[in-house]
């Protein structure tokens, strides 16, 4: 028997490998607490964090999920570049790569960027910025493990 | 038998603390030699909050004698620290300490330098 994994996880586990296609330098963090910071090595990179609405849709047999997700980008003191400019551009190849399948596979409706901010002076050797993205799909009504797909694909 | 006068000698127990007690550095201001000094330097990390998730890096902060060091550093020196090797640094948010006899900063790191 496989392993259950909820309906977000498999949008972020989606979110993050379309991502890794574009920038493999950059890491992803989905499960860091904050009793485990990101440090030397493991710069640039990102945390990754969602928050997620629900509401039946229109058809009433699915809900329509609604998830936020936010990306905060961390990078390192690096030469050639300032702290801000390597976030920019994380955050600029992170929109671009969800842009080039806004269905993940066929898994989404629709993800999109709503907004990101200037990097922190965090410090003198580290900083970050934030991203947020907006994704909608839909789960059945009665197994919210269950994404059905754009296509009406399923993704149990 | 007058009572010793700390303040006379406060200058002395600094320069024989860091004689005995300092870690070797190099400092380098603009345009001069590296110079070899032993003085007392904290090489702590710090854990900082950020927006959401967390971040650890070097905090460290660096005491230099004014009396070796009459000119207020800034971020044009480089400091170099024999425990992190290959890598230098250049002093920011550099500020007296409480004796007046000494400069007191955190560093930058400067990339491939």
């Amino acid at each position: 028997m496989s392993e259950s994994v909820a309906a977000i996880r498999k949008v972020q586990a989606a979110i993050m490998a379309a991502v890794a296609l574009v920038r493999p330098d950059l890491s992803g963090y989905a499960d860091r607490t904050t009793a485990e910071p990101l440090s030397d090595g493991e710069w640039p990179g990102y945390v990754i964090r969602y928050e997620v609405k629900f509401n039946l849709s229109p058809e009433l047999g699915q809900f329509i999920n609604d998830a936020l997700f936010t990306f905060e980008v961390q990078s390192g003191n690096t030469a050639g570049a300032p702290l801000d400019q390597i976030n920019q551009q994380a955050i600029t190849d992170i929109s671009n790569a969800l842009q080039a399948d806004p269905t993940l596979g066929g898994m989404l409706e629709d993800i999109q960027p709503i907004g990101s901010d200037n990097s922190q002076p965090d410090s003198a050797d580290v900083g970050s910025a934030v991203l947020q993205v907006r994704a909608t799909y839909y789960t059945l009504v009665r197994n919210h493990e269950v994404i059905v797909g754009h296509g009406g694909q399923l993704f149990p | 038998m007058p009572l010793p006068d700390l303040e006379s000698r406060t200058d002395m127990l600094f320069s024989k603390s860091d004689e005995l007690l300092g870690d070797t550095i190099m400092v380098q201001p603009p345009s001069s030699a590296s110079v070899t000094v032993k003085t007392h330097v904290s090489h702590r990390d710090k854990t900082r909050m950020l927006d959401f998730s967390t971040a650890t890096a070097q905090d460290i902060l660096i005491e230099l004698d004014k009396v070796l060091f009459p000119t207020k550093p800034n971020s044009t020196w480089r400091i170099t620290l024999p425990r992190l090797p290959g890598r230098a640094f250049a002093p920011r948010e550099v500020n007296t300490d409480d004796s007046g006899f000494r400069w007191e900063f955190g560093v930058k790191e400067v990339p491939g330098v």
